[in-house]
């Protein structure tokens, strides 16, 4: 009996270990490993029961006694030592022994934190061996220590697409989300700079809605067709910023509007409706996209030209797409300039049926109007459209502009009046609309083209500039005399000291 | 006090005044001075390149700091890892082998005068093996104080927090390597036990990149490697210290625990 409540205790022994490891390797706790350490227990009851002097005598023993006294101190000791570890982390406090400081923030990062009311998250979505992390996570934890209100998680976008898709990141488009409770915003520059200019936004930032203008058969932004505009809609609402659609005819333009958008009207604006638009720019300093067509009068010609944009009366030919298998009514652009919407940007985008926008000759006073994406030099703007509707376009010497062709505009105008901080009035105009639709948008760089338009013309915070700080460099150039010395220092020199000492020593040992 | 620094004595002579210590240094000072020469030689290769191509801005980048005694230092780090349970490993075993050990007991020092005492002694050697490393940056700003095309010096506040930190990491090993000594009185044994404990808090580290959340985080804190990290940027963070000091104290206190239990097993 005894005998074989041994041979079972040992079994069960086996068995609880295996649960146990079972446990902890799964990474969800399931039915078998419980199963088995029970079984284990019942296997360990019955050797206590078949053995019951030995465990009796066991647990009355004096060495059982004191080594159960000294587990508990142990374990005693264990949870105090956590807890001040736990304290330390909890309230860090570090010293930055660095001559520039190099890993400490700007103080007027630390005045944006100290400002910082409630929780902010950010969402980073960066591969753990991105060359960006480390840096960025040594960002994150001095934010942390300055406001702890400031959390951060790092999202690998290989492993949880899911959640890529959820927050809407794009490998072109920016991988920080920093998230309060009612707003969010998104950084594109992994540094200090970028990030405590995301916070500003995130602070400060009324919630941004913009306004799709309709009552001139402009593209439908709930239509789920090919020139349906729902996809960007949604693609914006997971950036954060409402989007819904008003009838300037009819309706006055909201207070909330961060900006209004024109699509692809095909109808006339009336005079008041123009007007309004204006007096929305003008009073509210106010914010507009519009994306014409080509051959289309919109009546909004004359608002444009006021703000130093001509629209051209011509179509844009490039016979260089059809290498990308599009058609030559489909210009490609991949010239974009330096403006804060294209900085950095270098995926192509298409613009299907499109005419010219650019800037004016003389620009009005107090605006800038810039360029920011032209097409490639062998596109030309075809001016005969007759000849277009035929399907037999030819580069007019004289007549027709030759490539590259501006093909989008920034306008950004403040009032005489205003000062350094005061915002400005923002327009940009494309000479195309459909390369944001259902069909065109994922089409590479388009929808990022179209949301970083959208975060451009609904931003009203500052932006402040922070000198990224680094380590002054320090460099030696050795001659081959000098890389020999300390070649042979290290390598021979040092070593031989040591060994010499453990010889001589052993000599000196034997002879004692 | 007295007690202690009797023990000290004792140990640091058998340390110094047998070979023991200057091998460990000898093989010590080469492995590093390789590892040195790797990433200096790898380091001049690249600025000379940028030179060549006169690429100013890439130039602007190099530094000795963080590229080459940070990277320095970090691998000494693991190289520790392996040197110092050959420190440690005699401490306690070896009394138990030549049965000096019921002597001690019976001396009217207190177990925890005995650890202190011995685990010191393996400190001093561990010390002097930290400012071996130090002779490399004296050797480059010796030669790079020269002027011409070598620019600035190496800062050496980075170095010293590194330094501190390197001392508290092969402190922390020392600490739990004296415990794997109190366990067995075979030199061997002690060394395998104490390679297994540190390489198992090595190896937790790696864990946290596979883990999620609040876990990772904990995990990337038990690992005995990460908190080098922060000393070898010049930061000095007080968590780190403090879970150092706890590395140390908890093995010290289980060496206590462990040779104490000798009295009523």
């Amino acid at each position: 009996m005894k005998k074989v409540g041994n041979i079972l205790g040992i079994i069960g022994l086996f068995a609880l270990v295996i649960g146990l490891f079972l446990l902890l390797i799964q990474p969800e706790v399931t039915a078998i490993p419980l199963v088995i350490m029970g079984i284990a227990l019942l296997l360990i009851l019955v050797y206590a029961i078949t053995n019951f002097q030995d465990v009796k005598s066991f647990f009355t023993a004096r060495s059982t006694k004191y080594g159960s006294n000294m587990l508990v101190l142990i374990l005693i000791t264990l949870g105090i030592i956590a807890v001040i570890n736990y304290i330390a982390v909890r309230h860090p406090y570090k010293f930055d022994l660095n001559r520039d400081k190099i890993y400490s923030l700007s103080d007027q990062t630390i005045k944006v934190l100290k400002g910082v009311k409630s929780e902010v998250k950010a969402y980073a979505f960066y591969p753990p061996d991105a060359p960006e992390t480390e840096r960025l996570r040594d960002l994150f934890e001095n934010y942390k220590y300055h406001n702890s209100l400031f959390t951060y998680e790092f999202v690998d976008p290989i492993k949880n697409p899911e959640r890529v898709n959820a927050f809407g990141i794009t490998s072109t488009g920016p991988r920080i989300v920093l998230k309060s409770s009612e707003r969010e915003s998104r950084v594109k520059d992994p540094t200090e700079e970028g990030l405590t200019n995301g916070l500003i936004a995130v602070v400060k930032a009324e919630k941004k809605k913009i306004y799709f203008v309709t009552g001139h058969s402009e593209w439908d932004i709930d239509s789920k067709e090919e020139t349906g505009y729902s996809l960007t809609a949604e693609a914006i609402r997971k950036e954060g910023v409402e989007v819904a659609k008003i009838n300037i005819g009819t309706e006055r333009i909201p207070q909330d509007a961060s900006a209004l958008v024109i699509a692809g009207p095909k109808k006339l604006f009336l005079p008041e409706e123009v007007k309004a638009i204006g007096d929305y720019l003008q009073e509210k300093m106010g914010r507009l996209i519009v994306m014409l067509e080509p051959e289309i009068k919109t009546g909004l010609e004359g608002l444009l030209l006021d703000y130093g944009v001509n629209v051209g009366n011509d179509f844009i030919v490039d016979p260089m797409s059809r290498a990308f298998g599009m058609g030559a009514s489909i210009p490609l652009v991949a010239q974009y300039s330096d403006h804060e919407i294209t900085k950095g940007f270098d995926a192509a985008s298409f613009f299907p049926t499109s005419r010219t926008v650019s800037p004016v000759q003389t620009i009005p006073p107090g605006t800038s109007v810039k360029t920011i994406a032209s097409t490639t030099p062998t596109s030309w703007a075809e001016t005969d459209l007759e000849s277009v509707k035929r399907g037999e376009v030819s580069f007019t010497e004289g007549v027709d502009t030759k490539g590259p062709l501006s093909i989008a505009v920034a306008v950004s105008k403040k009032h005489a009046s205003a000062t350094e901080n005061s915002p400005d009035i923002r327009i940009v105009v494309f000479g195309d609309s459909e390369f944001a639709n259902n069909k065109f948008r994922p089409y590479s760089g388009n929808g990022d083209l179209f949301n970083n338009t959208v975060n451009w013309v609904t931003q009203r915070e500052d932006l402040i500039s922070i000198r990224p700080k680094k380590r002054a460099s320090s460099r030696i150039f050795l001659t081959q005399v000098e890389a020999n010395i300390v070649k042979m220092t290290t390598m021979i020199g040092i070593p031989f000291i040591f060994f010499a000492g453990a010889v001589a020593l052993a000599i000196i040992r034997r002879k004692k | 006090m007295r007690n202690i620094i009797a023990i000290f004595k004792k140990e640091f002579k058998i340390y110094f005044e047998t070979p023991v210590a200057y091998v460990v240094f000898g093989i010590f000072s080469l492995i590093s001075g390789y590892f040195f020469l790797q990433i200096f030689s790898y380091f001049q290769r690249q600025s000379l390149q940028f030179l060549q191509y006169q690429a100013a801005h890439m130039l602007e980048h190099m530094n000795l700091n963080d590229m080459v005694m940070r990277p320095l230092f970090l691998n000494i780090n693991v190289f520790f890892l392996l040197m110092i349970p050959v420190i440690t490993m005699r401490l306690i075993a070896d009394e138990k082998r030549l049965k000096t050990y019921e002597l001690l007991m019976t001396s009217p020092v207190t177990t925890w005068q005995i650890v202190l005492g011995k685990y010191l002694a393996s400190l001093s050697v561990i010390l002097v093996m930290v400012l071996i490393v130090f002779i490399y940056p004296m050797l480059l700003s010796f030669f790079g104080s020269e002027g011409g095309l070598s620019t600035g010096s190496i800062e050496w506040m980075p170095l010293l927090t590194s330094g501190i930190g390197l001392f508290l990491a092969g402190a922390s090993f020392a600490a739990l390597g004296i415990f794997a000594s109190s366990l067995t009185e075979s030199q061997i044994i002690s060394a395998i036990v104490s390679f297994g404990l540190l390489l198992l808090f090595w190896v937790i580290g790696w864990a946290s990149a596979g883990a999620e959340g609040i876990l990772k985080e904990v995990l990337r804190y038990l690992s005995l490697l990460e908190h080098l990290d922060q000393f070898t940027k010049g930061l000095i963070e007080v968590k780190d210290i403090v879970y150092y000091f706890s590395v140390i104290y908890f093995g010290l206190f289980l060496t206590q625990q462990s040779i104490s239990s000798q009295r009523w097993r």
